[in-house]
């Protein structure tokens, strides 16, 4: 069961990643786009 | 009489964008001066391997001019080398070097600490004042951007006072930027200053060594 634990744990720093970039966009749209 | 220039710097001190690099900041303050320059400006660079390459390269150096970078640059090092990790900036740049460095940034994209990042810059400004001041080195810094608008500059006295502000041109307010990103002025794709933009860095780091008495 650990590839389903590594597979799920992937998509969830994926997630938590692609929510920090829209943070980031927002607040400086030069530096982060 | 200021013979050898060592400048480091980010891509705004490498000349990016420039149609010839020789027309960047470095290259226009040493003409002004007469002097050589050692231009150790890095597109992407952070302020830790700054402070190594001041380290490494101004024992020759007559004046060194330290172009700060972001605070949130920050330097890993793998099998393959050194790599400076931006957070949430540099999707495109880790995906074609290596899968596992891109891991990473997403790690440190999520993770980090601004607070414990703009103290660990103001603990480099103030070790490289020292280091200078010990090797009986003239030397003036600067922001490229971005650091003087963190709330941090107001808080953490306990290192902001060690500063000499006195060879920190535009503390605590101002940075390339301010003086760069201006009506009238034409920029390149990724955003940087193009000629006109480095014609007024050099100006403005001219004036200060002059008004430091410096030259005549």
């Amino acid at each position: 069961m650990n590839w389903l634990r590594s597979i799920y744990n992937r998509i969830k720093l994926e997630i938590a990643y692609r929510k920090k970039l829209k943070e980031l966009r927002k607040r400086d749209p030069f530096i982060y786009k | 009489m200021i013979k050898n220039i060592l400048t480091v710097g980010d891509s705004f001190t490498h000349g990016d964008e420039l149609a010839d690099r020789t027309n960047a900041w470095p290259y226009v303050l040493a003409k002004r001066l007469e002097s050589n320059v050692n231009n150790r400006g890095d597109p992407g660079c952070g302020n830790w391997r700054m402070v190594r390459w001041v380290i490494e390269s101004a024992k020759d150096a007559d004046l060194v001019i330290i172009a700060w970078s972001s605070f949130l640059r920050q330097e890993f090092a793998d099998a393959t080398g050194d790599y400076i990790v931006w957070p949430g900036a540099q999707r495109k740049w880790y995906t074609q070097y290596s899968e596992n460095r891109f891991e990473l940034i997403k790690y440190i994209t999520i993770h980090n600490n601004e607070e414990y990042l703009y103290r660990q810059y103001l603990n480099y400004i103030i070790l490289i004042q020292n280091y200078l001041n010990q090797q009986n080195k003239k030397y003036i810094m600067l922001d490229a951007f971005d650091n003087h608008q963190h709330q941090g500059r107001t808080r953490n006295k306990d290192l902001i006072d060690q500063i000499d502000t006195k060879y920190f041109l535009g503390w605590p307010n101002e940075s390339m930027a301010e003086w760069t990103y201006i009506d009238g002025m034409t920029f390149g794709k990724f955003g940087h200053f193009l000629e006109s933009g480095h014609v007024i860095v050099a100006d403005k780091i001219y004036e200060h060594i002059r008004h430091l008495g410096w030259i005549s």
